[in-house]
């Protein structure tokens, strides 16, 4: 069966054949890992963290838990599914370059009284320490969090997860909290830390992705954040908190070779265009 | 008394290609003194208010009219000129005038016109989704679109070759493909030289010295600046080489590139030996031929007589020694160009400090300013991200010139002025001005003017004339080669004091 998926997960089906295991199976989303690698399989319309193959299937069929799992030639099987990668999708955050306006659009939404309320229940769950860390970048936000709260993925993860593909959005770099995620990551789920550890590469959910493209556009914001609030029961609320954390203080990391420029008396191209080399 | 109007257009749209060029042409309406047309982005409005124009609320939906008038009466023939301008960019677009619906999507317009090649040219972050409907659909892809991933490159290039098609790119500028220039591409005659090419600007030199040696090209295939990478292994280069191999009017392959690693440009090589055309690498590095010798050894291998490359002007003198510093400032539009000024000049004189170093140590910081020798790549993905390229938009390097100038350490200014389609419809227009100033910057200091040596690539076809160009140049005071190269030993030598 051909599916859809990011292409760290087409690099991952072709670093050669595997055996691995079903970690988790219901009617929307499969995982199985391959030792310390989690690959997914997900129905058509269920939620597409960077870690899954997206089908046509409407439902998944089941498997135990422990049941195998084996890589060949690149193709997935499991749960009587053959799925190989024949179409990639983008799971990368885009560039934010601007975050202090970014942080003023995101704002706007937050202000609504739904939203804070979904963002109090996240809060509610989460030790206000780790979060204050988080919001400074203090790599103790870590374990502050980590593995914390309610959810497949502990509420906790999500909003550090939020919180690094927001940061890597916007410094391409994820820092000392990055870091610490690395060498911390195996204190919670095994699913979790495997999408923790594609947050630190910048990966994201579709749907966290559409709210980085409208903050960095200002084009429908309110829209991608109930999108994003609609993502499992405390997810999408938890990766929302991370990115207000991570826009309320942009945290200073090492930066790439680049350049900022001064605008100039020049109109500009609203879309960046690319460099003839 | 200057008088100033501000109008919101809601949801019109053209490019920003366009805009840029419909406010020129009002800028230079009879009673107009200063013009934008722009689509009302944050970064738009703010140049907008930097200019000094009040603002009403708008969004990027919106088309914003900024005009600067010198009187009340010249409204009326200034809105005339935006409409006309407008018009004549909305017709260029079009096709004629003829009024069709757009394609919404990459796929329906595949369904729609069909076609062997799909060219993407969107926001990096979105350019896999187009480029994975056109593989999708059976066609070639060339992605014009920079800030491409990584990991995104290899992956979509890996299905590219399973299946047999080419990705050109991502970041890839200049192709010339069945007869028709793509992108940054010069006008060139049909002939039998296939070029791969990893490098944009890079192509562009081999396709202007090419030309002035009389050889005309059947295809030059461009693969993106990182195909010869370690990560890529050269993967859109090895279907470029087997379609050239396959089409019977190539009868010699020349492979360009920047910096490759070794372990691919030898796996190349190998690949190549298997192939009924020859092949010649012209890749850069350290010790290794700049691209005008590559080319004098594809003439060679051609029997084709290597002409005397083109220069225009007098050799300008060289200031006098001692007097002023002795740095060579280049300041570039072309990525591979400033790559081989670099390493000439690195060669000769010691460290280059650059947006785009030779190595981590010597990156500049982000005033690009800096002692001693200094080359700058205007072109590069952190100086063009939200705005047009400098081949486009002269700007920035225009500002960064007069900087320069300015800076009594500087000894000669190198500089490279690229031609062809996709390109500034006149650059010596917009750059003579500033050589100009540049020089007499110095001598209003009670100094000799100031060296400026200038590369212009381009064929004699191309739309901006090449001879017009250079001798527009020549006569805002610059020295002008066709080859790059030899612009650079020229600048070296002036800048260390030597004469040739």
């Amino acid at each position: 069966m051909a599916g859809a998926a990011s292409s760290s997960v087409w690099h991952r089906l072709r670093t050669g054949d595997a055996n691995g295991s079903v970690l988790h199976s219901g009617t929307q989303a499969l995982y199985a890992v391959f030792g310390d690698q989690v690959i997914g399989v997900a129905a058509r319309d269920a939620v597409h963290p960077p870690v899954t193959i997206g089908t046509p299937l409407p439902q998944l069929p089941i498997a135990a838990v422990g049941d195998p799992a084996v890589i060949v030639d690149a193709v997935l099987h499991v749960a009587g599914l053959a799925v190989s990668v024949e179409r990639l999708v983008p799971s990368e955050a885009p560039p934010l370059v601007d975050p202090p306006t970014a942080a003023v659009r995101l704002a706007a939404v937050l202000r609504e009284p739904r939203v804070v309320a979904r963002l109090d229940g996240v809060r509610a769950q989460l030790p206000a320490a780790g979060l204050r860390s988080l919001m400074s970048g203090h790599p103790n936000a870590v374990l502050g969090l980590l593995g914390l709260g309610d959810g497949l993925t502990p509420v906790g993860d999500d909003v550090l997860a939020g919180w690094l593909a927001t940061t890597s959005a916007i410094r391409q770099a994820t820092g000392a909290v990055g870091e610490a995620v690395r060498v911390h990551a195996h204190r919670t789920s095994t699913l979790s830390a495997a999408l923790l550890l594609d947050a630190v590469a910048g990966h994201c959910l579709p749907q966290f992705r559409a709210l980085v493209m409208a903050l960095a556009t200002g084009r429908a914001v309110p829209e991608a954040v109930a999108s994003l609030l609609a993502v499992g029961h405390t997810s999408g609320a938890g990766m929302l908190l991370g990115a207000r954390l991570a826009l309320a203080f942009p945290v200073t990391v090492p930066v790439p070779v680049s350049v900022s420029v001064s605008v100039s008396v020049s109109v500009s191209a609203p879309e960046p265009l690319r460099s003839p080399r | 008394m200057s008088v100033e109007h501000v109008e919101i257009r809601p949801g019109a749209y053209a490019d920003s290609v366009a805009l840029l060029q419909v406010s020129r042409d009002v800028a230079a309406a009879p009673g107009v003194t200063a013009a934008q047309v722009a689509m009302a982005t944050d970064l738009n409005l703010e140049v907008l208010a930097t200019m000094g124009f009040t603002l009403p609320p708008a969004s990027p939906n919106d088309m914003v009219v900024a005009l600067r008038l010198t009187d009340e009466t010249a409204l009326a023939a200034a809105l005339t000129a935006v409409d006309a301008a407008l018009a004549a960019a909305r017709k260029g677009a079009a096709g004629g005038g003829q009024v069709s619906v757009p394609a919404r999507t990459t796929a329906s317009a595949l369904r729609r016109a069909g076609g062997g090649l799909a060219l993407v040219s969107v926001p990096g972050a979105s350019a896999l989704v187009e480029a994975m409907d056109a593989l999708d659909a059976g066609c070639d892809v060339m992605i014009f679109s920079d800030n491409v991933p990584l990991e995104q490159e290899v992956a979509m290039k890996g299905i590219a070759r399973e299946r047999g098609l080419l990705v050109m790119g991502p970041d890839c500028g200049t192709a010339v493909v069945g007869g028709v220039g793509l992108g940054f591409a010069n006008t060139v005659a049909p002939g039998k030289v296939g070029i791969v090419a990893a490098s944009g600007t890079g192509c562009q030199q081999v396709l202007a010295l090419l030309d002035a040696a009389g050889v005309g090209v059947a295809a030059a295939l461009g693969v993106g600046g990182r195909d010869l990478s370690a990560a890529v292994g050269g993967l859109s280069s090895l279907t470029a080489l087997d379609r050239l191999d396959a089409d019977p009017a190539v009868e010699h392959i020349l492979v360009i590139s920047k910096p490759p690693a070794s372990e691919v440009a030898a796996a190349l090589a190998s690949y190549a030996d298997g192939l009924s055309t020859p092949v010649r690498f012209a890749l850069l590095g350290a010790g290794q031929p700049d691209l005008t010798a590559q080319v004098e050894a594809l003439l060679s291998d051609l029997g084709v007589a290597v002409p005397t490359w083109p220069t225009w002007g007098e050799p300008v003198p060289q200031a006098s020694p001692g007097a002023e510093g002795g740095a060579l400032r280049g300041l570039f539009v072309g990525g591979t160009l400033c790559d081989e000024a670099m390493l000439l000049a690195a060669e000769a004189l010691g460290p280059i400090r650059s947006n785009i170093p030779l190595s981590p140590e010597l990156a500049l910081d982000t005033s690009l300013l800096s002692s001693g020798h200094v080359m700058i790549d205007f072109g590069d993905d952190g100086l063009t991200r939200g705005r047009a390229h400098p081949m486009i938009d002269p700007t920035l390097r225009l500002e960064h010139l007069a900087r320069v100038a300015a800076d009594p350490e500087t000894a000669v200014v190198l500089l490279d002025v690229v031609l062809g389609h996709g390109a500034e419809d006149d650059p010596a227009a917009g750059l003579a001005p500033g050589i100009t100033a540049a020089r007499a910057a110095r001598t209003d200091r009670g100094g000799p003017p100031l060296p400026v040596v200038v590369a212009c690539v381009g064929t004699s076809a191309d739309p901006q004339g090449l001879t017009r160009q250079a001798e527009a140049l020549v006569a805002a005071g610059a020295e002008v080669h066709l080859s790059n190269a030899a612009a650079t030993r020229r600048a070296i030598a002036l800048a260390a004091g030597g004469t040739r």
